[in-house]
C-alpha cells in the first residue's frame, strides 16, 4: 500500500523495477501487486508532488507499506497563493496556472502576450501596436468604471503594482494626449516558471484592498542541484504592416478633390496634364495648358507605402543555472530590441535577474531575488485628443492629401484642421523614453519546529522613468512655439515587509490544519518632474537641448507617498483529505482614506470536496479527479489618485505678473476634497468543479461566479459651478457574472507521439446597479445614467461616445441611430432636419427617435455595446520525435466598436483630407442612387458627432500563434543537452468585419471613461519568427 | 511611538495645505495672486473671452471651424469654448470664496486680511456680475465647494444682483486707494465704478426697474475725477503704457512660463503680417464683422479712432508684400478687416506681455452720459460724452476735426448715439456682447440680427444668417453643468437652446 504522511491511499503512483520496464501503478486504494525478476527486488516508487523513493523488498508476500513524503519544492505541482502555497489538488478557489512554453515565450515580449487567450475569464486588450504600448488585462469583466481596473501583480512575493503609472506628459499645457506606456515590465518572460491567475474571492481575499481585479502571481524559475547548465535563446522576427486601410490614390484623390470644388461652382482643385502629371490649377484650362512647362508639377506619393517598413525584433538571452543541495543559482540576461513598422519606432530591453537559493543552517534558508531592466523606447505619436487629431502619424499616413511636400499638408487655416504630413511626424517629433527598473527580494524563512515556519520578506520595486517629447518646427505645433521640447520624470521606490508565520500540524490521520499569520507594511514614494521649453534659436539638440530654449516654464516638481498596512491570516482545514476549508481574512488600512474611513475588513471563506475520494466513485475506472468548490469573499479596491480627502493647494500653471509683468506666485486649490471617501469593496460568490478522467490525462474546470461590487470609487464629474470638474467618490454598484470554462485534453502521449488539445471559454455579464444619480433625460430615455468622458478636443468625435446607465451595461454607446441614406425624393420629404437645417438628397438619414421631425440631441440613443457576449481561445500541440506542431487561436464574440476613425475616413466631406476608397466611389450621386456613403460635400460629420455608422461588429478570431519546432536528435556524447529550433508565425490570419486596423483597439487605456473606441489606433504586423534555444 | 494611524495620514509634501496658506501673509498674497490668474486663465479672459464672446456678441467673425456654432449664434451647449468659459469662472468664484471663509473666520492676526478680503469680494462680485449678464440665473455659491454642497439651484437674478451689489459694497468701502497697495491692483473707485455698471444695467434691460438709473449715477460721480483720460486714444493700447491712469481694472499677463497665458495674440493679428515677430504663427481668426467696420467708417470717416481700432484695405506680411483686406476684398476671411489693439512686437509664439483692460475710464464717462441722459435728457450729459470725443481728435500730430463733439439733441436721439459710441470707443474690449443685449431683445435685433443681415454684401450662401431667436440674449448653459449638477435639469435651459 501507498500512502501519503496522512495515511491517505495514493491513486496513481507508479511503482517500477529498477532497471527494467516493469511497472505497475497503484489503485484506489493506495494498492499494487507487482511480479518481479528476482529478489530482493529494488523498487522505484513515484508520484506527483512527492519525493520519489527507493525501496527493497525482500519478501514476496509480506505486505509492503509506503509512505510517500509531499515535496514542496516540486513547485510545478504546487500552486503559489497569496503568502503561502497549496498543492494543487487542494486548492479550493479559482486559479488558473499557466506554464509559459518556451514556444510563447520566445515571440512574446511581455507577459500579456504570455496570458492572452489562455485563462478562462482573463481578457487581455492591447492598447496598441507599437512597440512598448500597454496591454489592459481584466479579470472577470471590469470591476470598477474608474480608477484602476488592472489586476494586481506579484513577483516572487514583490507586490508590482505600477501599470497605470507613468510620467507626466510634460506637455500638458496643451490638451495633448501621450499614450501611457509600460504596463508590466521588469520581467522578463523567459524567466517566468509558472503564473498563477487568482479570480476568486476566496483566493485574493489575502490581498484585500488589492485584490478585487484578480491578482496575478508570477513565480520566475530558481536554480537546481547538479551540472551547472547553460541555455542560450535567441527570436529574430519579422513584423509587415497587415490589414491597412484602403484609401483613394493620387488619381482618385484629384478626382474628389475637384469633384468637391464642382460641386459648390468653384474652380477645379487640381489640373491633370494629359501626360498624367498633376498641378494645381490655376485661372483656367487654357493658361494651364499654355503654360505647361513652367508649371510646377506635384509628386504623386503612396503614404502607406512611403512610410511603413518592415519591422525585425530581435531577442537573445542566455541562462545559467545550477547549484549545489545547499546554494543554488539561477542566472539570466538578454537584450531584446523590438521595431516598429514606422521608421525610428522601437522598444529595446536590456535586462538581467539572479535568484539565489541558500540553505544557511538546517532551520535557515534564505532566498535572493535581484532583477534589473534597462528600456529604451521611441514612439511615433498616437491617439491624441486635441483637435481634429492630426497630431498623430496615423492620421497624417491616411489622410494627408497624397503628394510629396504638399503645401496644403502643412498649412492649415485652422490649426485643428493641419496635416503636416508623415514625413514631418517622423523627422521632427520625438517621444523618447528610457527607464530603469531594479526589482529585488530576500526572503528568509526560518523553521520553528516541524509546525511553524517564520518568514520574513522584504521586497523592493524601483524605478526611474524619463521621457522626453520634441515638437520640430517642421510640425505646425512646433512652428507655433518655435520648437517646443519638454522632459518628465518618474522616479519611484516601492517597497513592501512582510512578516509571515505558517504552520502545519496533523492532529490525526483525518485532520489537517495549516494557515498563515502575519502582518504587511507597504509603502511607495513616487516623484515626478516635468520640464518645458520652447522658442529655440539652436534646434540640432531637440529635447535634449531643453535648457537653450528662450521661453521656459517653471519645472514641477511633485512627490507623493501612499501607504498600506494590513494584517492577514488564513487557515486550511482538510478533513479526511476529502473535504478541504479556507478561511481568509485580511484588514487595510490605507493612506488614501481618512481617518475612520481608512481600514477595510476582507474576510472569505471556500469550501471544496474531494469527490473521488469516496467510496462511491472510488472504485470508477476512468476518474482520477472530480472536485467541487464553493467560495464567498470580499476584496476592496482603494486605486485612486492620492490626497483626495484634502483640499492640497498647489501652484496654477502660470504664475500671475505684476505691474512689471514679472511672475508673482499663484497658488490655488487643486481639488475638491471628499473626506468620506472609502474602499470600493466586491463581494464574490464562486462555485466551481474540476474534473480529471484517465489519470488526469483529460481535465477540465467549470467555474461560475457573481461579483456585487459596491461603493464604487468613481471619478464623478460634477456640475463646475462647483470650481472643478470632478471629484472622487463612493457612488454606485456593479455586478459582474460569469462562467468559465477549460479543458485540456493529452489525446495521445507516448514516448514518441503527443497530441494535446486545450481550450477555455468565458462569458462575463456586466450590470450597473445603483448609481446614486436622479433620473434625468437622455435623448429619448429617462434614465439614472451618467456620460463617459468627451473622446476629443477637436471637430470630430467631440462628444462621450459610452454612457453608464442603471441596470445595464456599462460603458453602452450613445449617439444617433441612422437608417441609411436618404436616396429618394420620398424619403427626403419624409426625413427630419438636423438642427433646424433642412436634410438634402445623399444624407446620412438620422432616424428622429421622437417624431418632432427635427434632429436634436432629443434623438441620441443606445447605439451599441462594447462588452463581448464572450472571449474564448484554444489551441493544440502535437509533437513526434523531435518534430512538435503547436497552433493558437484566440477571439472574442459580440463586443461592438465605435471606429472614431471613420468620422474622418468614411465620409467625402468639403476638406482637403484624403479618405476611404469606398467613401468616395460609392457615395451617394444623382447617378449612383443606391450608393451607401453620403454624397460628396455631406460635411455634418463632426456636428453629428457620434452615429451608429461608425459602430462596427469588433467580434474576431485570431490566428495568434502558429510553431513548427524541431528537437535535434543528440547523442550521449554530444556537447548539448538539447538543441531546438523552430519557425513559427504570429497574427497569420485573422477573421473579422471590422473595418479598422485591427479589432482588438482601446485607445484610451486605463480610461473607464472612454471605452471600446478606436481612435488613430496604430495597423498590426504579421510576424515570421525564427527561434533557436540551445542548452548546454 | 509608532502608530498605524499616524503613519497613514496623507501629508502632501510638495503643496500646502489650506492652514499654511491662510496662516502667513505671504500665503494670502498667494492665493490673491492664483485668484487674480484664475480670471485670467485662457479659460476666461485669456482665450474664451475673445473666442467665444467676440463672435457670438454678433459684432465679430470668427473662421474657427470648431465653434462655428457660436460664430453662427447657434451656440450649442457643448461647445469648445463654452465649457471652458463656465468652469473657470466658478473656479474663480470659488477661490475667492475659500478667502473669504478663511479670512473672515480667522483668530491669525494679520495685515494684509482687510486687503485681501476686499479683493476676494471685488473679484467674486466682478465674475458673478458677468455671470449673470451671460447666463441669466445662476447658482449663488458663496462658499468654497464641498462634498456636500455639490448640487445648488440657479439663483433668481435679483439675488444673485443683490450679492453682486453687496460684494461690491463692501469692496468699495475696504479696497486701497491709490498708492496703498500693489501697481496694477483695483483700488476702492474701481468698487464704484463697478456698482455704477450694476445699477446701470438692472435700469436698462427689459423688465429692468428705471429707478436703479439714478444709484447709477451717484455711484459714477464718486469715480468721476479719480482717474483719467490718456491723452490720446492711441496710447492706450501702447505696450508701455500698461496700468496706465486711465485703467480701472486691468488684468495682468507676463512672458512668464512656457505654457500659453493668453490667446490675444493669436486671435487678432493676421497671419504672416508684419505684426509679430518673423517666426511665430498667429492665426487672425476673430475680425470685426463687415457692418462693424462699415458703421464707424459712415459715421465718423475722418476718426482716428478707425486707425487705432482697426488694420484695413491692406497690411504689410513678413515677406514684404501686401495683403489686401476688408473694404478691398470682401470674401473669405481677408474679407473682413483687422483688430488692432492686440498686437504684441515681443510675442514669442507662446507667452505675452500684454494685460487685459477690463475696465477703462472713458467707458465710465460714457456709461455717465447715458446714465444721465435717462435721467434728465442730454444737458447735462453732453459734457461726459465729449470729454471722450475730445481726447479721440487729439493724435500726436495735433487736434482733428472729427468725431464732433454731441450737441443739439434730443433724449432719443443721444441714447442711440451713446449706445453706438460706445462700440466706436471699446470694440473689441469685451463690452460689446453687454451692450447689445442690455438695452432688451428689440435693441440687439436691431443693432445685430438686422444690420448683418442685410449688409450689402451679405451672401446667404456663404455668410452666417443670424437666426432671429431670443435664444441670443443669453449663453445656453453649458452640458457638463446640466450632466453634473443635479439641481439643474435639461428643462431649466434658457430659452431658445
Amino acid at each position: 500500500t501507498i500512502t501519503d504522511e496522512n495515511d491517505t491511499p495514493l491513486l496513481g503512483a507508479s511503482v517500477l523495477e529498477n532497471g527494467t520496464t516493469n511497472g505497475v501503478v497503484t489503485d484506489f486504494d493506495g494498492n499494487f501487486t507487482i511480479n518481479v525478476g528476482r529478489m530482493p527486488a529494488y523498487l522505484t516508487v513515484s508520484y506527483l508532488g512527492y519525493t520519489s523513493i527507493e525501496v527493497k523488498v525482500e519478501s514476496t508476500t509480506t505486505p509492503v507499506s509506503i509512505v510517500l513524503e509531499e515535496n514542496a519544492e516540486q513547485l510545478a505541482q504546487v500552486v503559489v497563493i497569496g503568502y503561502g502555497e497549496v498543492n494543487r489538488r487542494d486548492v479550493t478557489g479559482a486559479i488558473t496556472t499557466i506554464d509559459p512554453k518556451r514556444d510563447n515565450v520566445a515571440v512574446n515580449p511581455n507577459i500579456e502576450g504570455i496570458l492572452q487567450g489562455r485563462a478562462a475569464g482573463v481578457q487581455i486588450t492591447n492598447n496598441g501596436t507599437e512597440p512598448g504600448a500597454p496591454s489592459s488585462v481584466s479579470i472577470r469583466g471590469i470591476n470598477s468604471l474608474t480608477g484602476n481596473t488592472q489586476p494586481l501583480y506579484v513577483i516572487d512575493g514583490v507586490i508590482v503594482d505600477s501599470a497605470t503609472e507613468d510620467t507626466f506628459d510634460p506637455l500638458s499645457g496643451g490638451s495633448s494626449y501621450l499614450a501611457p506606456q509600460g504596463g508590466i515590465t521588469g520581467i522578463n518572460p523567459q524567466d517566468i516558471e509558472s503564473i498563477q491567475v487568482l479570480k476568486d474571492a476566496s483566493a485574493t481575499a489575502i490581498y484585500g484592498s488589492r485584490g478585487a481585479n484578480g491578482v496575478i502571481i508570477i513565480t520566475t524559475k530558481r536554480g537546481k542541484a547538479g551540472e551547472t547548465k547553460y541555455s542560450f535563446s535567441s527570436t529574430v522576427q519579422i513584423g509587415r504592416l497587415t490589414n491597412n486601410i484602403d484609401v483613394l490614390d493620387t488619381a482618385g484623390y484629384v478626382q474628389y478633390q475637384n469633384e468637391v470644388r464642382a460641386n459648390q461652382d468653384f474652380d477645379p482643385k487640381f489640373f491633370v496634364y494629359p501626360d498624367g502629371t498633376y498641378a494645381e490649377f490655376q485661372m483656367d484650362e487654357a493658361f494651364m495648358l499654355a503654360n505647361s512647362e513652367t508649371i510646377p508639377r506635384l509628386t504623386p506619393v503612396d503614404w502607406s507605402d512611403d512610410t511603413y517598413r518592415t519591422a525585425i525584433t530581435t531577442n537573445n538571452r542566455i541562462s545559467i543555472y545550477g547549484g549545489g543541495e545547499k546554494n543554488k543559482f539561477y542566472f539570466a540576461g538578454g537584450h531584446l530590441k523590438n521595431e516598429g513598422i514606422v521608421p525610428r519606432a522601437f522598444a529595446k530591453r536590456t535586462d538581467f535577474t539572479m535568484n539565489l537559493d541558500n540553505t544557511l543552517s538546517r532551520k535557515l534558508e534564505l532566498t535572493t531575488k535581484i532583477g534589473a531592466s534597462y528600456l529604451e523606447n521611441s514612439a511615433s505619436k498616437g491617439t491624441d485628443n486635441l483637435g481634429g487629431t492630426n497630431n498623430n502619424l496615423v492620421r497624417q499616413i491616411i489622410s494627408g492629401a497624397p503628394f510629396e511636400n504638399f503645401d496644403e499638408n502643412n498649412d492649415g487655416l485652422d490649426f485643428t484642421e493641419v496635416i503636416d504630413g508623415p514625413q514631418a511626424w517622423i523627422e521632427d517629433y520625438d517621444d523618447l523614453s528610457n527607464e530603469l527598473r531594479l526589482l529585488g527580494a530576500l526572503t528568509l524563512d526560518y523553521k520553528i519546529s516541524e509546525v511553524f515556519k517564520y518568514r520574513a520578506r522584504i521586497g523592493t520595486d524601483f524605478r526611474n522613468k524619463e521621457r522626453s517629447i520634441w515638437y520640430g518646427t517642421n510640425i505646425f505645433r512646433g512652428r507655433q512655439a518655435n520648437g517646443e521640447a519638454g522632459i518628465s520624470t518618474l522616479e519611484r521606490f516601492r517597497y513592501n515587509i512582510d512578516n509571515t508565520l505558517m504552520f502545519k500540524k496533523k492532529f490525526n490521520k483525518n485532520h489537517k490544519l495549516d494557515g498563515t499569520v502575519g502582518t504587511t507594511w507597504d509603502q511607495s514614494t513616487i516623484k515626478r518632474t516635468a520640464n518645458q521649453a520652447s522658442d529655440f534659436p539652436n534646434q540640432d539638440l531637440r529635447a535634449d537641448g531643453i535648457s537653450f530654449g528662450q521661453v521656459q516654464q517653471v519645472p514641477f516638481f511633485d512627490k507623493q507617498q501612499e501607504s498600506i498596512v494590513s494584517f492577514l491570516g488564513r487557515l486550511n482545514y482538510t478533513l479526511y483529505n476529502k473535504y478541504l476549508f479556507t478561511a481568509t481574512y485580511r484588514a487595510d488600512g490605507s493612506s488614501k482614506f481618512a481617518r475612520g474611513e481608512r481600514f477595510g475588513h476582507f474576510p472569505a471563506v471556500a469550501f471544496a470536496w474531494k469527490l473521488n475520494k469516496e467510496k462511491f466513485l472510488r472504485k470508477s475506472e476512468s476518474l482520477s479527479d472530480l472536485k467541487v468548490r464553493v467560495g464567498w469573499g470580499l476584496t476592496g479596491n482603494q486605486s485612486i489618485p492620492n490626497y483626495r480627502t484634502l483640499t492640497p493647494y498647489g501652484p496654477t500653471q502660470t504664475p500671475y505678473s505684476d505691474d512689471e509683468n514679472n511672475p508673482l506666485t499663484a497658488i490655488i486649490p487643486t481639488n475638491l476634497a471628499n473626506p468620506d471617501l472609502t474602499w470600493e469593496t466586491t463581494s464574490q460568490y464562486n462555485a466551481g468543479i474540476d474534473f480529471g478522467f484517465l489519470n488526469d490525462r483529460f481535465t477540465g474546470t467549470i467555474d461560475v461566479y457573481h461579483k456585487e461590487i459596491t461603493d464604487l470609487l468613481l471619478n464623478v464629474e460634477i456640475g463646475p459651478s462647483t470650481g472643478f470638474e470632478n471629484y472622487f467618490a463612493n457612488q454606485g454598484d456593479l455586478t459582474n457574472k460569469g462562467i468559465e470554462f477549460a479543458i485540456n485534453a493529452d489525446i495521445i502521449d507516448n514516448d514518441n507521439f503527443t497530441w494535446n488539445v486545450f481550450g477555455n471559454l468565458s462569458v462575463n455579464r456586466n450590470e450597473i446597479g445603483n448609481l446614486g444619480i436622479p433620473p434625468a433625460t437622455f435623448g429619448n430615455a429617462t434614465y439614472s445614467a451618467f456620460l463617459g468622458r468627451q473622446v476629443s478636443g477637436g471637430n470630430f468625435f467631440k462628444t462621450p461616445a459610452n454612457i453608464f446607465i442603471e441596470g445595464e451595461a456599462p460603458a453602452l454607446f450613445y449617439g444617433f441611430a441612422t437608417d441609411g441614406i436618404i436616396s429618394s425624393e420620398e424619403e427626403l420629404a419624409n426625413a427630419p432636419s438636423f438642427r433646424g437645417n433642412p436634410a438634402q438628397l445623399g444624407d446620412v438619414a438620422i432616424i428622429d427617435q421622437n417624431g418632432d421631425g427635427d434632429i436634436t440631441d432629443s434623438d441620441l440613443t443606445i447605439i451599441g455595446d462594447p462588452n463581448p457576449d464572450f472571449t474564448y481561445g484554444f489551441g493544440s500541440q502535437a509533437s513526434y520525435k523531435g518534430v512538435s506542431l503547436s497552433f493558437f487561436f484566440n477571439g472574442v464574440e459580440g463586443n461592438d466598436i465605435a471606429n472614431g476613425n471613420l468620422l474622418r475616413e468614411g465620409y467625402a466631406d468639403n476638406n482637403g483630407n484624403n479618405i476611404r476608397t469606398e467613401a468616395y466611389e460609392n457615395a451617394y450621386r444623382a447617378d449612383n442612387p443606391n450608393g451607401t456613403f453620403p454624397r460628396v460635400g455631406y460635411d455634418l460629420a463632426d456636428e453629428t458627432g457620434f452615429t451608429d455608422r461608425i459602430v462596427e461588429d469588433g467580434s474576431f478570431l485570431r490566428l495568434s500563434n502558429i510553431t513548427l519546432g524541431y528537437q535535434l536528435p543528440l547523442g550521449d556524447n554530444s556537447p548539448l543537452d538539447s538543441a531546438y529550433f523552430s519557425v513559427s508565425g504570429q497574427n497569420l490570419w485573422l477573421i473579422t468585419d471590422y473595418s479598422g486596423f485591427d479589432p482588438e483597439v482601446n485607445s484610451f487605456s486605463f480610461d473607464p471613461g472612454r471605452v471600446g473606441i478606436d481612435w488613430n489606433s496604430f495597423p498590426n504586423t504579421k510576424r515570421f519568427s525564427f527561434a533557436l534555444n540551445l542548452t548546454f | 511611538s509608532f502608530s498605524c494611524e499616524d503613519a497613514l495620514d496623507e501629508s502632501p509634501e510638495t503643496f500646502f495645505s489650506e492652514e499654511q496658506i491662510y496662516s502667513t501673509e505671504q500665503g494670502v498674497e498667494s492665493v490673491i495672486n492664483g485668484l487674480y490668474q484664475s480670471m485670467a486663465d485662457p479659460g476666461y479672459h485669456g482665450s474664451s473671452m475673445h473666442g467665444l464672446i467676440m463672435p457670438i456678441s454678433g459684432k465679430f467673425f470668427s473662421n474657427q471651424g470648431a465653434s462655428e456654432d457660436a460664430t453662427s449664434l447657434n451656440c450649442s451647449p457643448v461647445n469648445t469654448w463654452i465649457t471652458r468659459l463656465w468652469p473657470q469662472m466658478y473656479t474663480t468664484v470659488n477661490i475667492a470664496n475659500g478667502i473669504i471663509l478663511n479670512l473672515e473666520n480667522t483668530d491669525v492676526a494679520l495685515e494684509n486680511r482687510e486687503t485681501a478680503l476686499a479683493q476676494a469680494y471685488f473679484i467674486r462680485a466682478v465674475t458673478y456680475f458677468d455671470l449673470v449678464r451671460w447666463f441669466g440665473e445662476v447658482p449663488l455659491r458663496l462658499e468654497p465647494s464641498t462634498n456636500e454642497t455639490l448640487h445648488v439651484a440657479r439663483a433668481p437674478k435679483s439675488e444673485v444682483y443683490a450679492q453682486i451689489i453687496s460684494d461690491f459694497e463692501k469692496a468699495a468701502a475696504t479696497l486701497p486707494d491709490f498708492g496703498e497697495y500693489l501697481e496694477g491692483r483695483p483700488v476702492k473707485y474701481a468698487a464704484n465704478a463697478y456698482l455704477a455698471k450694476v445699477y446701470m444695467q438692472m435700469a436698462g434691460e427689459d423688465n429692468g426697474n428705471p429707478a436703479f438709473w439714478q444709484n447709477a449715477k451717484n455711484e459714477a460721480l464718486k469715480v468721476i475725477g479719480r482717474y483719467s483720460l490718456n491723452a490720446t486714444y492711441a496710447e492706450i493700447f501702447d505696450l508701455s503704457n500698461e496700468n496706465s491712469e486711465e485703467s480701472i481694472f486691468e488684468l495682468q499677463y507676463g512672458q512668464n512660463g512656457a505654457l500659453r497665458n493668453s490667446d490675444v495674440i493669436r486671435f487678432y493679428t493676421p497671419r504672416n503680417s508684419v505684426f509679430t515677430p518673423d517666426n511665430t504663427v498667429t492665426f487672425g481668426r476673430i475680425r470685426p464683422n463687415k457692418e462693424t467696420f462699415d458703421q464707424h467708417v459712415n459715421q465718423y470717416p475722418e476718426d482716428p479712432r478707425i486707425e487705432g481700432t482697426f488694420v484695413f484695405g491692406s497690411y504689410e506680411q513678413n515677406n514684404g508684400s501686401e495683403r489686401t483686406i476688408y473694404p478691398e476684398r470682401t470674401s473669405g476671411n481677408d474679407g473682413y478687416a483687422v483688430i488692432r489693439k492686440y498686437f504684441d512686437p515681443n510675442f514669442n509664439g507662446t507667452t505675452t506681455n500684454r494685460n487685459f483692460i477690463k475696465f477703462r475710464y472713458a467707458d465710465l464717462l460714457l456709461m455717465l452720459a447715458e446714465i444721465e441722459n435717462e435721467l434728465n435728457g442730454p444737458a447735462n450729459a453732453y459734457q461726459y460724452v465729449n470729454e471722450v470725443l475730445a481726447r479721440a481728435r487729439t493724435t500726436e500730430e495735433g487736434e482733428v476735426t472729427e468725431p464732433q463733439d454731441f450737441a443739439g439733441m434730443d433724449q432719443d436721439e443721444f441714447r442711440t448715439r451713446i449706445l453706438r459710441e460706445r462700440q466706436y470707443e471699446l470694440l473689441a474690449e469685451g463690452h460689446i456682447w453687454f451692450d447689445t443685449r442690455r438695452r432688451g431683445y428689440q435693441y440687439f435685433l436691431d443693432e445685430v440680427v438686422t444690420p448683418h443681415n442685410t449688409h450689402p454684401t451679405f451672401d446667404e450662401n456663404t455668410d452666417f444668417v443670424y437666426p432671429v431667436s431670443v435664444k441670443n440674449m443669453l449663453l445656453p448653459i453649458p452640458s457638463n453643468e446640466i450632466s453634473g449638477n443635479q439641481a439643474i435639469t435639461p428643462a431649466d435651459q434658457n430659452p431658445g437652446y
